[in-house]
């Protein structure tokens, strides 16, 4: 909402300058977002007089001119028609600048010179080319050569530009509405327009009136009452095609809106000033000259005011004559009936639509206009037919038309204040601070409600019909509190209820995961929770594979993010890919976060949500460095992450056994077990999927359905005594056929070490020299100790030997 | 014979003291105090002298021992210590060459942020409260006082899923969820930080997806008062003990009196600066928690009074660390991330 502070003026007197109102006003809640001047650029733009006109010697069409602006007699030539000697017109001076800062010199046609230029109402006010139909801008025969037309009509103010809240919305998107806000601020009364004064109507209640010759020259039925509880109509005769008076023009242009034609400009001009939208109808093109309000009906159509066919529903309430829809409720006219240079007569529309037919409509036809955007907030029932009256008084001012007399006004439903209740001292207890009753009483005075304090404990107060985002006592409290000054709220704390602040257990052990992978030299991703429809492709997933039952937005704004993720690796690799493509040598990322897991589809229900945690890397582990170069990522390391991480979380013990996961190398992934427990997967990515996320090298990923690991996970740690007797090592080398597992030879070697054997590490994994094909050479250091005894030689020697046999016997190794 | 101890130790301590080896020294000790030594032989000779000279002889003897002893340990010393300073000397480094790399992992800066937020909001006694990110429209819009046809639904142009299930456009929905799971039960206390979406084309300052943290208290005779103080604790245990904040008035249905929170700078100090032009910053959209939604909670506005505030995780992320593209946050670039070690 742009407020032009000449036009705010005229309403209410304001002691301050245009940043001190701003501020005033942001602190009342109406925020002001900037403040402009506008014509700040305007110069030498006066009142010239012509002193002889005669046709140019060579150039057929056009004329020249001499004039007297002020300061010196100039040339012009001109195309203009109709001038004569003695008339005084804008003018713009070799120098000038015109609006939008247009710098006016001097030029010649046919050989003379002509300097500066004289100026249509249309250049002087938005600097553009004069519109058709439109002359140099004669100026009153008294206006003295050279006086500042910058002054004169003005064409210079300093205009507020206001970002309404929702709930101001309703009462401040007018100069009065925010003339009745600084009013409230300064103590001051507004200032009405005597027409407007006269005809608002406080309230009234259901029923129609129609009389004098506006009644016998049309009609008016309303046949969907719920959604236009009021319309009304007057009638203009003898309507001439004009443009609007240049000051008329200008607040328009400050106010953000374009000049057009004389009754036009009016209708827009009297709803910025006044807040009520208005529709003038060509009155001769109505079929019956008369007004249906009523839904579409189905097929119906309607070419709007911007020369677009509309197709209509019949949800949408339109304005109709005897057989097809006009306009648009309160949204826009129809080109059919708008007011052309030959309009003769013209109905006046004013009424109150409903705000949520109006702004369904709106967003329907994505429609948004400054009628629309006022209906749909709630205007001032009371002020329909005054605002029209209004308008139609500037018209007959200007002597572009007549108001003939009458009116008819159809109510569906009356209007009236409505009352609520206050109960003072909940103000205090609301707000934290005292606001003595008296004080209350004031703010809400001077906002315009009506307070009757005789209740005492509850006074009722009477809520003006401006005011239609007021509804209870919240709303009066909040009245209050902006008036008195937020400023004032003092600073305190609760005193309630006692409470003890902690988190639970499964966001303490998940916030500890997060640390532990970090300590574990990963990067912590945030990645998107939507992707790409296609990622389930690119990870080679089965037809049937459960992750591709995922929701997708209806409405995406992009189709790369359109579906909610089932697997958080999708993320991940996408920012791998975007790492190498920025020729970051080594990338190692995890991310423990949602994954929306659906379960009917369509869903009626919604998602579960579950944590999973994951990782991927690729390139060596760490950077080079001069004693030597690191490790390269693969299926190893990254599995010791996850048992780094599992352990550390007391999740225990852990399975890996080969799986077929799609994605992954098949000889290089493992499924990731703790008892019947399926924790998730392990393991480098499958080259195809590489490739298809345009990865280089490799890249090793591991993936946990993290709610999983919550649940097994525990924060218990016992105290383990430490050893008092000391252990012997026994190294033992076998080569054993590739078919089987390690696992399973160290579950043989902890099942014949017993209770002696402390803790066993694979040092050597060999092929090669003396190693048959298909086989391997596993090197275990076994420890041997006992809780009460130091060990002789004979007793572990013995338990060893047994071990080395069962390898032989059980797994048909050969001891090394 | 006739021994000449003075000349005798002359030598031999001559010899101890050019010892340049503990090699040498011991060839040294070992010809004058070795079992065949020159001062063990002149003991072993003792028993053939005439009784009167024994006692004198013994003593010059013994006393030579001694003091050849004494020279020899206290040479070895000498020789250990200048054989370590060598040996110290010879294994010198460069140690301007860098150590041995660990392998950095990082904390993302959001939820660096998002810790921190929790720990002092912990620190005042409110708990963590978790609700979907896939949501019910009732939840996100209708119980919180925005039916379909509400113009602030504008401002918020949400991703459906169906008509009746979206991806939340708020936290806010988190405080019909706990207000529910709790009633009547009091103080309902709480914070709620997590994703939200909006239909926001990604951009230096907007994206789909992004963070808030939602904060919520009812209780008995809870006020706007209570409310400031809360955040200006907050603002001061996030920025620094200077940190002033003022409440402007503003609008969200959902609560009554709202306001939006506003703190000065951190970066200026409330000065003006590049980053907030005016000294003060937006930190939250606040408000006292309109009745209607205690009611649809499960509480009595007559008998409770509820705050709630709502800020950008976000925007608090760029702020802190100076982050001035958002989409940063989201690339995940190691770049970025193993800045936040």
């Amino acid at each position: 909402m742009r407020v032009p502070m000449a036009w705010l003026r005229e309403y209410v007197d304001i002691p301050w300058d245009a940043g001190e109102l701003a501020e005033r006003l942001t602190w009342a809640g109406l925020k002001v977002e900037s403040v402009e001047e506008v014509g700040e650029e305007l110069a030498g733009l006066v009142a010239a007089r012509i002193l002889e006109i005669r046709p140019h010697p060579r150039s057929p069409g056009l004329w020249l001119c001499r004039l007297e602006d002020g300061e010196a007699v100039r040339q012009v030539v001109t195309g203009a028609p109709g001038l004569a000697a003695g008339q005084v017109v804008a003018y713009a001076r070799p120098g000038g600048v015109l609006p939008g800062g247009r710098r006016l010199g001097r030029e010649r046609f046919g050989g003379e010179l002509s300097e500066g230029m004289m100026l249509a109402a249309t250049e002087l006010v938005l600097g553009e080319e004069h519109r058709e139909g439109e002359g140099v801008l004669v100026l009153p025969a008294e206006v003295t050569p050279g006086t500042d037309l910058v002054r004169y009509f003005p064409l210079r103010d300093t205009v507020l530009e206001l970002e309404l809240t929702v709930n101001y919305a309703t009462h401040c998107q007018s100069i009065l509405g925010v003339a009745r806000e600084v009013a409230s601020l300064t103590g001051g009364r507004v200032r009405l327009p005597a027409v407007f004064a006269r005809d608002y109507q406080p309230g009234l209640p259901a029923g129609e009136d129609a009389h004098g010759e506006a009644a016998r020259i049309t009609s008016v039925r309303v046949e969907d009452g719920d959604l236009c509880p009021r319309y009304t109509a007057l009638v203009l005769e003898d309507v001439r095609p004009a443009f609007s008076p240049v000051p008329v023009q200008f607040r328009l242009h400050a106010a953000g809106m374009r000049p057009l034609s004389a009754v036009v400009d009016v209708t827009n001009y009297v709803m910025l000033e006044l807040g009520q939208p208005l529709h003038a109808f060509d009155l001769d093109r109505l079929e019956e000259r008369r007004i249906v309000v009523r839904r579409a009906r189905e097929g119906e159509r309607l070419r709007t005011l911007d020369g677009r066919d509309r197709e209509l529903d019949g949800e949408m309430l339109v304005i109709a004559d005897a057989v097809r829809p006009v306009a648009l409720a309160g949204v826009m006219g129809g080109e059919e009936t708008e007011v052309t240079p030959a309009t003769r007569r013209v109905l006046m529309e004013a009424a109150w639509f409903h705000p949520v037919s109006v702004r369904r409509t709106s967003r329907r036809l994505g429609l948004r206009t400054g009628a629309a955007a006022r209906f749909e907030k709630g205007i001032d029932p009371a002020a329909v037919l005054a605002a029209s009256r209004r308008a139609c008084s500037l018209l007959e001012e200007m002597g572009v038309a007549r108001l003939v007399s009458g009116s008819v006004d159809v109510r569906p439903s009356g209007y009236g204040a409505r009352q609520a209740s206050l109960r003072p001292a909940r103000v205090g207890a609301v707000l934290g601070l005292d606001i003595p009753e008296s004080e209350i009483a004031g703010a809400l005075g001077r906002l315009g409600f009506g307070v009757d304090t005789t209740g005492g404990e509850s006074w009722r107060v009477t809520v003006p019909t401006w005011r239609a985002d007021v509804v209870g006592e919240i709303d009066l409290i909040e009245e209050v509190a902006r008036l008195h000054g937020y400023q004032r709220i003092p600073s305190t704390l609760p005193t309630g209820s006692p409470a003890t602040g902690y988190l639970t257990r499964e966001q303490r052990l998940t916030a500890r995961a997060r640390e532990i992978l970090a300590a574990a030299g990963l990067a912590e991703a945030l990645t998107f929770s939507l992707i790409a429809p296609d990622a389930f492709d690119r990870l080679g997933l089965g037809g049937d594979d459960p992750r591709r039952r995922a929701l997708t937005v209806r409405n995406p704004l992009s189709v790369e993010w359109s579906v909610l993720r089932t697997s958080l690796l999708p993320g991940l690799l996408a920012c791998l890919a975007h790492n190498q493509a920025h020729r970051v040598p080594r990338a190692g990322l995890f991310e423990v976060s949602a994954v929306y897991l659906p379960g009917e589809l369509p869903p009626r229900e919604l998602p579960s949500e579950r944590l999973y945690a994951a990782a991927a890397a690729y390139g060596p582990w760490r950077d080079p460095h001069w004693r030597g170069d690191s490790p390269e990522v693969d299926y190893f390391l990254l599995k010791g992450v996850v048992e780094y991480l599992l352990d550390a979380l007391g999740v225990g013990p852990v399975e890996f056994t080969p799986s077929g996961e799609p994605f992954l190398h098949p000889g290089r992934q493992a499924r990731i077990t703790c008892g019947e427990h399926l924790l998730g997967v392990v393991g480098e990515l499958h080259p195809r999927v590489a490739r298809a996320y345009e990865l280089q090298g490799r890249v090793a990923a591991w993936e946990l359905d993290f709610s999983t690991v919550l649940a097994l996970a525990t924060e218990d740690r016992r105290y383990r005594p430490l050893p008092r007797y000391p252990a012997v090592t026994r190294d033992v080398a076998f080569m054993l056929a590739d078919h089987i597992p390690a696992a399973r030879a160290e579950e043989v070697i902890r099942r014949h070490g017993g209770a002696l054997l402390e803790s066993l590490r694979l040092f050597d994994v060999f092929r090669g020299e003396g190693i048959l094909p298909g086989h391997r050479s596993l090197a275990y250091s076994l420890v041997y100790r006992s809780p009460d005894k130091t060990l002789t030689d004979r007793e572990v020697d013995e338990v060893h030997a047994g071990v080395r046999r069962a390898l032989e016997v059980e797994l048909g190794a050969t001891l090394r | 014979m006739e021994w000449d101890w003075v000349r005798l130790r002359q030598d031999a301590e001559a010899e101890v003291a050019g010892a340049a080896t503990r090699a040498e020294l011991e060839e040294v000790r070992i010809r004058y105090l070795g079992r065949k030594g020159v001062v063990t032989r002149a003991l072993a000779q003792l028993g053939r002298l005439p009784p009167e000279e024994r006692p004198e002889f013994g003593r010059q003897a013994n006393s030579l021992r001694q003091g050849l002893e004494e020279a020899v340990a206290r040479r070895r010393e000498e020789i250990e210590r200048e054989e370590e300073t060598r040996r110290l000397r010879e294994e010198a480094v460069d140690v301007t060459l860098p150590g041995v790399p660990v392998r950095r992992g990082s904390l993302h800066p959001l939820y660096r942020v998002a810790e921190e937020v929790k720990r002092i909001f912990l620190g005042m006694g409110y708990r963590v409260a978790e609700g979907p990110e896939v949501e019910y429209d009732w939840y996100n819009f209708e119980a919180l006082n925005i039916p379909r046809d509400h113009p602030s639904r504008d401002a918020q142009e949400s991703l459906y899923i169906t008509d009746d299930i979206l991806l939340r456009t708020q936290t806010s929905p988190v405080q019909i969820r706990v207000m529910q799971a709790m009633a009547p039960r009091l103080p309902v206390k709480v914070i709620a930080p997590g994703k939200v979406y909006r239909r926001d084309t990604v951009d230096p300052t907007h994206s789909f997806m992004f963070h808030q943290v939602e904060g919520l208290l009812v209780d008995r005779g809870v006020t706007m008062a209570d409310l400031k103080g809360t955040l200006e604790e907050f603002a001061r245990q996030l920025y620094g003990p200077e940190t002033r904040v003022r409440l402007r008035p503003s609008y969200f249905p959902f609560t009554e009196p709202s306001a939006e929170l506003d703190a000065t700078c951190p970066l200026c100090g409330g000065k003006g600066c590049s980053t907030c032009g005016s000294g003060w910053l937006e930190m939250a959209g606040c408000g006292m928690v309109h009745p209607r939604v205690l009611e649809v909670g499960g509480y009595d506005p007559e008998e409770v009074t509820g705050f709630a505030f709502g800020m950008g995780l976000d925007r608090l992320t760029m702020l802190k660390y100076r982050i001035t593209d958002l989409r940063l946050l989201f690339q995940n670039d190691v770049r970025f991330l193993e800045q936040f070690i």
